[in-house]
């Protein structure tokens, strides 16, 4: 067992400048092109009007001012916020209980591994299309199975509380795997003599969850966390098959409105609400790695 | 009146295409607060012993109980969780929770039983004390040395008066220097409370310095049970006798002849007379004895005698009060101690073999080294 000295290690490290140059440019060169350049690209156009068909100009922040009075925005800000309030804890939560089950010393454990990777392999967009059949008010399975249970027919995308939530299980369908997957890096990683020692100290199944499990996958949980809750915040593929941000614009997220913008041709409104949900991914984050407590207990 | 009864317990392990039989017919009884060891080379056994005391494994026949209590019994269907069952535990890298400081881990098992803060936060400090932890209460095993940690670990075992305290191999990852105080510590602290402890290790100078008794298992089932002398004295087969001690006993492997009314054997020639102790313990249709002379019983004599034997002197090892000496006659090898007459490597010496205090084992079927 190794463990992590909390020492101040001050060594000078002589720095080879020009191998520093050659071995870490081209990365970085990359980075500036794919990733910085864009970035401040979009920040840019997005002080300008630049619509296809007009002249552009500089207009300042009057693109940000006049985003805060679109009721269109509202909305969409309005939607994807619940979005995230609902699927990101709930996908921890089953993710959890999955991880739990995925660890659990079984013969089946290879095939449930296995298996469970499926739904977040598939394309979203070919499950988004598989989804749309599912939930097809007539046809599909998701009423088929309803009036089974002798309830009436949802009217899944047809209805705004409908499409939210056949979007949200769409979504918690896919990506619950990935969260469990996660997890389940977290939880092989606690030694099993932990348990089998808080059996022996008198901890119930619950309480050894509870107390060790829990606090040992911490930083785990904090980084799957900061992963989905991103993702949730720019979600679009689902959104884009199953509703196209309807009916009547309910289920349109940040991103798809962004889309319906650009491919109306005004680039600079576009490039305004992208720049609001880059910072808005960049302050969760930075709240997520300050509060989250990132430091791996050492043993 | 013995605390801990074990009857017959067996042990078997079943994977897809065969099974392993970890355990057969333990039968053992460990007295009130008793210092009982577990004592064996890897894989006999011990460690799943162990467990199976601690309820973290069930019998697969056999019963354990205290006391009154029925621990597990598969015949009678009884498995009482570890946690019921009042026992505490230090395993081998001490299982500390990382996440918790060392005052948290040490009260952990009196949280789980809802004892008050205030009796808590005693009963945590009276074991600190014991201890010496009372210094680093507040740091977490992380920034704590293996000494340290092991103390913790053995803290929160003892914090709650277990009416039994097992023990897997916990002094295995300390330095040598360390192990030999802390097994001192050990014992003066169990002395001390009082509880009856089951100590499982490989190490013969653990179990002959910390056992009141010693069980010595082999490949899943009792060897021989008693004190540690009595294991050293008079140890019933060549595994026990080879075992215990180090240097190991040397075991020569001998055609008995008879003479003139006179058991003996002969080496080198020479003819060497079997006293009347050893040939009461050889069957009169015995050819062949496996005969156990221990290398503090075998000296180093300046000249030759009726009953000496001369060696050839292969290896030297100086251990500062006494030196080991390894030689060689008719290719078997002899190892014998010497504190005072160092021969050189390659010289022939003369040695007596003490036959009043050796041993007279059967030959097993199998080969044996």
């Amino acid at each position: 067992m190794t463990s992590l000295k909390r020492s101040q290690d001050s060594r000078q490290y002589s720095y080879d400048w020009p191998w520093v140059t050659l071995l870490l440019g081209p990365g970085l060169f990359l980075l500036c092109l794919l990733i910085l350049i864009p970035v401040i690209g979009t920040i840019i156009t997005s002080t300008n009007r630049d619509i296809t068909f007009m002249d552009g100009k500089w207009v300042g922040l009057s693109n940000y001012a006049e985003l805060f009075k679109d009721t269109a925005f509202r909305q969409s800000l309005r939607f994807t916020i619940s979005f995230i309030a609902v699927s990101v804890p709930l996908e921890l939560l089953f993710g959890l209980g999955l991880s739990l089950l995925m660890n659990y010393k079984s013969s089946f454990r290879g095939i449930i591994r296995s298996l469970v990777l499926i739904p977040w392999a598939i394309p979203a967009v070919i499950s988004g299309r598989i989804w749309e059949l599912i939930y097809n008010v007539n046809y599909g399975l998701a009423n088929y199975i309803i009036e089974q249970f002798g309830f009436e027919k949802i009217n899944w995308l047809g209805t705004s509380s409908g499409a939210f939530w056949a979007i949200i299980i769409a979504d918690l369908w896919k990506t619950i795997p990935f969260v469990a997957i996660i997890l389940l890096a977290g939880l092989s990683s606690i030694p099993e003599t932990l348990y089998q020692q808080a059996q022996i100290d008198g901890a119930s199944f619950f309480r050894r969850f509870y107390s060790i499990t829990l606090p040992l996958l911490r930083p785990v949980i904090v980084v799957a966390l900061l992963f989905r809750t991103i993702d949730a915040l720019r979600i679009f593929d689902l959104v884009f098959i199953l509703t196209s941000g309807g009916p009547g614009g309910s289920t349109t997220s940040l991103s798809q409105l962004g889309f319906k913008y650009f491919v109306g041709g005004d680039f600079g409104y576009g490039s305004t609400l992208s720049v609001i949900i880059f910072l808005c991914a960049l302050v969760l984050s930075l709240l997520v790695i300050k509060f989250g407590k990132f430091s791996q207990e050492a043993i | 009146m013995s605390l801990l009864n074990i009857v017959n317990l067996s042990k078997k392990f079943s994977t897809i295409n065969r099974q392993v039989t970890a355990l057969s017919s333990i039968t053992l009884a460990v007295e009130e607060k008793e210092f009982f060891v577990l004592l064996g080379p890897s894989g006999c056994g011990k460690s799943t012993l162990l467990n199976l005391i601690a309820g973290l494994e069930q019998p697969s026949g056999g019963e354990i109980s205290l006391g009154a209590t029925i621990f597990s019994s598969r015949a009678k269907r009884i498995h009482i969780a570890p946690r019921d069952r009042n026992i505490a535990m230090v395993f081998q890298n001490y299982a500390l929770y990382p996440h918790m400081n060392v005052a948290e881990n040490i009260e952990f098992p009196l949280k789980i039983r809802g004892i008050s803060k205030d009796k808590r936060v005693a009963m945590v400090l009276e074991a600190a004390q014991m201890l010496e932890l009372d210094k680093v209460l507040q740091a977490k095993p992380g920034e704590l040395s293996g000494g340290q940690r092991q103390r913790v670990a053995i803290a929160r075992a003892i914090v709650r008066k277990p009416s039994l305290f097992l023990l897997d191999e916990p002094l295995s990852n300390l330095d040598a220097k360390l192990r030999a105080s802390t097994r001192n510590n050990l014992k003066l602290l169990q002395k001390r409370l009082g509880i009856t402890t089951i100590y499982v290790t490989h190490d013969q100078v653990e179990a002959m310095t910390l056992g009141d008794r010693i069980a010595l298992l082999n490949n899943g089932h009792i060897e021989q049970i008693g004190t540690p002398q009595e294991l050293y004295n008079n140890p019933v087969n060549h595994f026990v006798a080879t075992f215990i001690g180090s240097p190991p006993m040397n075991l020569f492997t001998l055609n008995v002849t008879f003479n003139n009314n006179q058991y003996g054997f002969i080496v080198n020639g020479t003819k060497i007379e079997l006293p009347d102790s050893l040939v009461k313990q050889i069957k009169k249709t015995t050819q062949t004895i496996l005969l156990g002379v221990r290398p503090e019983n075998i000296e180093i004599k300046p000249e030759p005698s009726k009953d000496s034997i001369e060696v050839t002197v292969t290896g030297i090892e100086r251990l500062g009060r006494e030196t080991i000496i390894y030689a060689v006659c008719e290719s078997v090898s002899v190892s014998l101690i010497s504190s005072n007459l160092v021969p050189q490597i390659g010289e022939k010496v003369t040695i007596v073999l003490d036959l009043f205090k050796a041993h007279v084992f059967e030959k097993p079927k199998s080969d044996v080294n």
